[in-house]
């Protein structure tokens, strides 16, 4: 539908009119106009009608999250921007490493805390960054890769919780931090054991701790590879 | 598209200024309730769903990044601004392949969850032509000139008023509402050829004002 050059309100007239955006000075003889031309009533009908259908528009669904990950967003010059959560992959560590890094974690705390009671191994096992999954699917930063949240392969005795690494020398360290906030605490490092457990942990220390720093290094590297 | 209350706003805010400390899992909580909306804007430019998924990623990768010079009012409408740039981005890409097909896919319906339909008939039938109706929008917005598509869909789609998009488009408003009456010229032309599907409508939003 066009109009000829005599028709004094234009198609854009119409359409701010029907979004309500028609400075007030002019809208008087713009709705006298409409009032009595046919066709710019039929046209503004039209406007609603598609208006209307447009704003109800179906949505599809997402296909997936598109929670970025750690490793989305990671750049080199990259720096810690708070001090608490710290920008670095958790790594996804074999059974012999980790249990080295248990050793010299209850190495530690046995030290400072000079008891094998449970409450040290439930320090071992807390990460020093918080992890878990955001609702509807997402996933975190921080958190480890789906394959495998429990290292219960050679390690049988304890679960292991994987903890974010701020930095290299606080490795060991950390495994005898409290934890920060109640938050960080998850379910699934409840690190519970028996007499017979503690035993068992002190054999794999005995063995584990002079392979300590060779796995160490070797997971590092091998940590760095993978990132 | 109702605007936010009070109390939502806030903790919003809040939210924005931990993403703006550089936190993951916040900026992550903000993508989860506008990744839809950010993800069906990418659908409705660009015409594919793996498309769309890809400007979508791209988009919350981007808007991480520059996270930090976020300004109000509100994430909503930061987001969609964003995805827009993406899409016009990767519009003028395809352009410039001359090899790529410009025979773009309609998204399928199947999967579509209609939101609330104002309508007072309801039955299957009203409801089956609704979704023909909305079918063959789709399809004739993707025939659109880009800068008329994006402002209609931002404008009538996406509810934003003329002043965001501008923002989020550049140029004045006048050119704003320029591209959206262009765009919904064409579209009602189109629809007119399909007065089975677009008379009922008419008439339904005649009565129900």
């Amino acid at each position: 539908m066009f109009w000829g050059q005599k028709h004094p309100v234009r198609d854009e007239q119409l359409s701010a009119y029907a979004d309500g955006r028609v400075p007030s000075a002019e809208r008087p003889r713009l709705e006298a106009h409409i009032e009595s031309c046919a066709s710019c009533r039929e046209a503004l009908a039209e406007l609603r009608a598609l208006r209307q259908a447009l704003s109800s528009m179906p949505s599809a669904p997402v296909p997936r999250s598109f929670a970025l990950r750690e490793a989305d967003v990671r750049r080199p010059e990259r720096t810690s921007a708070a001090g608490g959560r710290v920008a670095a992959a958790v790594p996804v560590l074999s059974g012999v490493t980790m249990a080295a890094f248990l050793a010299f974690g209850v190495l530690l705390s046995m030290d400072m805390t000079g008891s094998t009671s449970m409450s040290s191994d439930k320090d071992l096992a807390q990460p020093a960054s918080s992890l878990g999954v955001l609702p509807s699917g997402t996933t975190m930063g921080n958190v480890l890769p789906p394959e495998g949240q429990n290292y219960q392969g050679e390690d049988a005795s304890l679960r292991l919780t994987a903890t974010a690494a701020s930095s290299r020398d606080q490795l060991g360290l950390q495994f005898a931090t409290p934890p920060r906030s109640p938050t960080e605490e998850v379910a699934r490092d409840e690190a519970k054991g028996d007499d017979s457990e503690t035993a068992l942990r002190m054999a794999e220390m005995a063995t584990a701790a002079a392979g300590l720093v060779a796995g160490g290094s070797l997971a590092m590297v091998w940590w760095r590879r993978r990132t | 598209m109702a605007p936010l209350n009070e109390a939502a706003r806030l903790d919003e805010e809040e939210l924005l200024e931990r993403c703006r400390r550089g936190d993951l899992e916040a900026f992550n909580t903000v993508v989860v309730a506008y990744q839809e909306q950010v993800y069906n804007l990418c659908l409705r430019m660009l015409g594919s769903p793996p498309a769309a998924e890809d400007a979508a990623q791209e988009a919350f990768l981007s808007a991480y990044r520059k996270i930090g010079s976020m300004r109000g009012p509100s994430a909503r409408s930061w987001l969609l601004r964003i995805a827009a740039n993406t899409c016009i981005d990767e519009l003028r890409r395809r352009k410039r392949r001359p090899q790529v097909s410009l025979d773009v896919p309609v998204p399928s319906e199947e999967g579509s969850r209609p939101i609330d339909v104002p309508d007072p008939v309801a039955g299957p039938e009203q409801l089956a032509l609704r979704h023909e109706l909305w079918r063959a929008l789709r399809t004739e917005l993707l025939r659109l000139p880009e800068d008329q598509r994006l402002a209609v869909i931002l404008c009538d789609v996406e509810g934003l008023s003329y002043e965001e998009i501008a923002a989020t488009m550049g140029g004045s408003l006048g050119t704003v509402k320029s591209r959206i009456s262009r765009g919904r010229a064409r579209l009602r032309v189109s629809l007119r050829e399909k007065p089975e599907l677009f008379g009922d409508v008419i008439r339904l939003t005649e009565e129900t004002r």
